[in-house]
């Protein structure tokens, strides 16, 4: 089968749902044009703007694109490429566009207060000091999973380790030029852009070849610096690196499809039990970002709530901003189908899920007229940018983990400062040092669908916010309340499984992690269910499907936080 | 008559590009601990957040105002082709524009950057607004009062 046919149908399917589900969910969220949005009622030109679809959308697809959508696809195609392509189809256009959609709109009437901040107003400290050991333990799983799956690309494709060591310093230059010398953003970047396709030569000509223990010690290393370096040095810099990297990937992928026409060569289906698992419920905790991801409702309720035009935008930037995220995993999975089964098999047993996507879409930029770029070229620039959003996500996540570390204790000291909560460096290391633990207690299969479930969760959660919202303005929510039991029973299904299978595999760590998020998952929907659905609860609600909290007038400035 | 574009152009307090949907600094995230993760940019931005609620107080709907990150170039690029296209400024100032030839914190206004590497007084660029097209002259004289 062409893979250009079924990537044609998919964006004829997705069009057709846009505009017939997309739009009947619009109709049953009440979204009215009417309306004046925070961007109005609230505006102060900073955080309260109206910006236009195409700012946001634009804004919004930058925010959830990344690795994720791109390694979760290849690794569950294992099952092979049938059941992930309608995984991605139905579970993006059924639950995951359902769920950035309503989550801005939950958030917009909740006069633009993230999911949250939502959840948090109402569960109290508890269901705070849940859910920071729930999201520092989800962040451990990244860390560690990314940190071998790089160190996996950078063993297979060295020229990658070569591009990637040298992409770090270059950001820094590029951030010292931008943030400190003020010199003009075109140029500056033109000469980035330049300097990142030598960074790609420099790659082929000068491999560089590691072990696996090597890079792994030379990652962690990296991430405890970055993570404690300031923010304008490396993370801000190659934001603007990492854009052009992204756009470039994307519009490079969607090209070279077309002109390369490939041959779909992996099976449609494998087996229904594989090496992971059963496809149910693996399949739906691997493939997250692509179908449904949790943390999108935390983008999405963040800036493009306080941004939005008019209600009407929403459909646009939520549900089709997701449907855009789709179009790019299908493509991710394209480039994994277009190998043949005995060559993806053996490139998936060793973990070398970035390769099997480099490999693919490098074959198909390869193709593209006029432009001539040699094959080489194409796999080591396609692998660097996953390596590089890889990278971003692992010391990101450092980060993120230590500011949750540090939260957990500020909390627990009733708001006192403390060592714990005041040491940004006894943090990291605590945040390195289980991630090392977390990275030697299984292989990449093991522990990415435990992170996996970690963030479906996420999804449930915001969806039971969306849904309880929607049941105290007495309107249907039967597309918001069947994915959110759908997501529950996956990820409780799949982290209990997951204790079970890692018991027998003797990998007590992640077995244990497995059941440390299962509890606290389970303690946080139910906190979160009591305190929404609560009479009593400072959540009330208005006409017009207005929900004020405490302290809030009808149009909701009273409890006003940035 | 197109109304005047004026684009105010400034990052962010957030990660934008590269994270994915595995965390990053946005939304809940822009703040931990109850700091701003990138406090530089949000001290810019509220600053830009003056210029723009004046103009959008003195010029309300005459002008078409924009407000953009600029690492948001899918939307940023052409927009700024288009107001070259539709306004025809010198050769030279829209060589610049295309270009990208300024650091921002910018302005640019009808296509020409006025403003680069600064954050300029609400009035600055308000009589930016009132030379590119004369607009509002009421508006500017009661600037000029000021």
């Amino acid at each position: 089968m062409s893979a250009l046919v079924l990537v044609l149908i998919t964006m004829v399917l997705l069009i057709v749902a846009y505009n017939t589900y997309g739009s009947f969910i619009s109709r049953r969220l009440g979204i009215e044009d009417e309306r004046k949005t925070p961007a109005h009622t609230m505006y102060d030109g900073v955080d309260y703007v109206p910006a236009k679809a195409p700012v946001l959308l634009g804004h919004h697809f930058a925010s959830i694109a990344g690795a994720g959508p791109i390694v979760g696809p290849i690794f569950a195609a294992v099952f092979g490429w049938a059941p992930v392509y309608f995984w991605l189809l139905i579970g993006g256009v059924f639950i995951g566009s359902v769920h950035d959609l309503s989550s801005i709109m939950a958030s917009i009437r909740h006069r633009s207060k993230s999911i949250g901040e939502i959840i948090e107003d109402h569960i109290g400290l508890n269901g705070k000091r849940l859910f920071l050991i729930f999201s520092w333990s989800a962040l451990l799983l990244v860390i560690a999973v990314f940190t071998r799956i790089i160190a996996n690309t950078f063993i297979t494709v060295p020229a990658t380790a070569t591009a990637s060591v040298l992409f770090i310093p270059l950001a820094v230059v590029f951030g010292f030029a931008i943030y400190r010398r003020n010199l003009p953003l075109g140029p500056t970047s033109l000469l980035g852009v330049l300097l990142l396709f030598g960074c790609i030569y420099a790659g082929l000509k000068f491999p560089l070849a590691l072990s696996f223990n090597t890079w792994v010690i030379i990652l962690m290393a990296y991430v405890w610096v970055a993570s404690v370096t300031p923010v304008w040095i490396l993370l801000q810099p190659r934001d603007y690196l990492n854009s052009f990297l992204l756009y470039a990937l994307v519009a490079g992928g969607v090209a070279g499809i077309f002109f390369a026409n490939p041959t779909i060569n992996l099976a449609p289906l494998t087996s229904f039990k594989t090496s992971i698992g059963w496809m149910f419920p693996v399949l739906f905790v691997t493939v997250a970002c692509g179908a449904i991801s949790g943390f999108h409702s935390l983008v999405a309720s963040g800036t493009t709530a306080k941004q939005l035009n008019k209600e009407g935008d929403a459909k646009i930037v939520g549900y089709g901003g997701m449907l855009i995220e789709v179009l790019l995993a299908v493509i991710a999975l394209m480039a994994a189908a277009t190998l043949t089964t005995e060559r993806f098999q053996e490139m998936w047993s060793k973990g070398l899920y970035v390769p099997i996507f480099s490999e693919g879409v490098g074959s198909f930029i390869a193709q593209i007229p006029l432009l001539n770029i040699p094959h080489n070229v194409a796999v080591t620039f396609a692998a660097l940018a996953v390596s590089a959003f890889a990278l971003t996500t692992l010391d990101t996540c450092t980060r993120l983990a230590r500011f949750s570390f540090q939260e957990f204790f500020e909390i627990a000291k009733g708001r006192e400062k403390s060592v714990l909560s005041s040491n940004r460096y006894i943090g990291t290391t605590v945040t390195v040092a289980f991630s090392v633990l977390f990275l030697l207690s299984g292989k990449s299969d093991a522990i990415w669908p435990v992170f996996g479930s970690a963030n479906q969760m996420l999804a449930a959660l915001a969806l039971l916010a969306v849904s309880v919202w929607l049941a105290k303005l007495k309107r249907g929510n039967l597309y918001t309340r069947l994915p959110m039991f759908f997501m529950f029973a996956v990820t409780l299904t799949a982290l209990s499984t997951l204790v079970y299978q890692n018991i027998g595999k003797q990998n007590y760590l992640l077995s244990l992690v497995a059941s440390l998020l299962f509890v606290v998952a389970i303690l946080l929907a139910v906190l979160a269910a009591r305190s929404l659905i609560k009479p009593s609860s400072a959540l009330a609600t208005t006409g017009e499907g207005v929900l004020t909290m405490a302290g809030g007038d009808e149009e909701g400035r009273g409890d006003r936080r940035r | 008559m197109r109304k005047p574009s004026v684009i105010l152009i400034r990052e962010t307090e957030e990660q934008v590009a590269g994270s994915g949907c595995c965390g990053k600094f946005e939304g809940d995230f822009a703040r931990c601990g109850g700091e701003w993760v990138f406090p530089e940019r949000r001290q810019i931005k509220e600053s830009m957040g003056v210029v723009a609620r004046w103009l959008k107080q003195e010029f309300g709907d005459t002008i078409e105002l924009t407000i953009v990150d600029p690492r948001n170039q899918l939307y940023l690029i052409p927009k700024i082709l288009r107001d070259v296209w539709h306004f025809r400024p010198p050769a030279l100032a829209a060589l610049r524009s295309l270009s990208m030839a300024f650091a921002f914190p910018a302005v640019l206004v009808n296509g020409v950057v006025k403003f680069s590497r600064q954050i300029p007084s609400s009035e600055a660029v308000g009589q930016a607004v009132v030379e590119a097209v004369p607009i509002r002259l009421e508006a500017a004289a009661v600037s000029e009062a000021r």
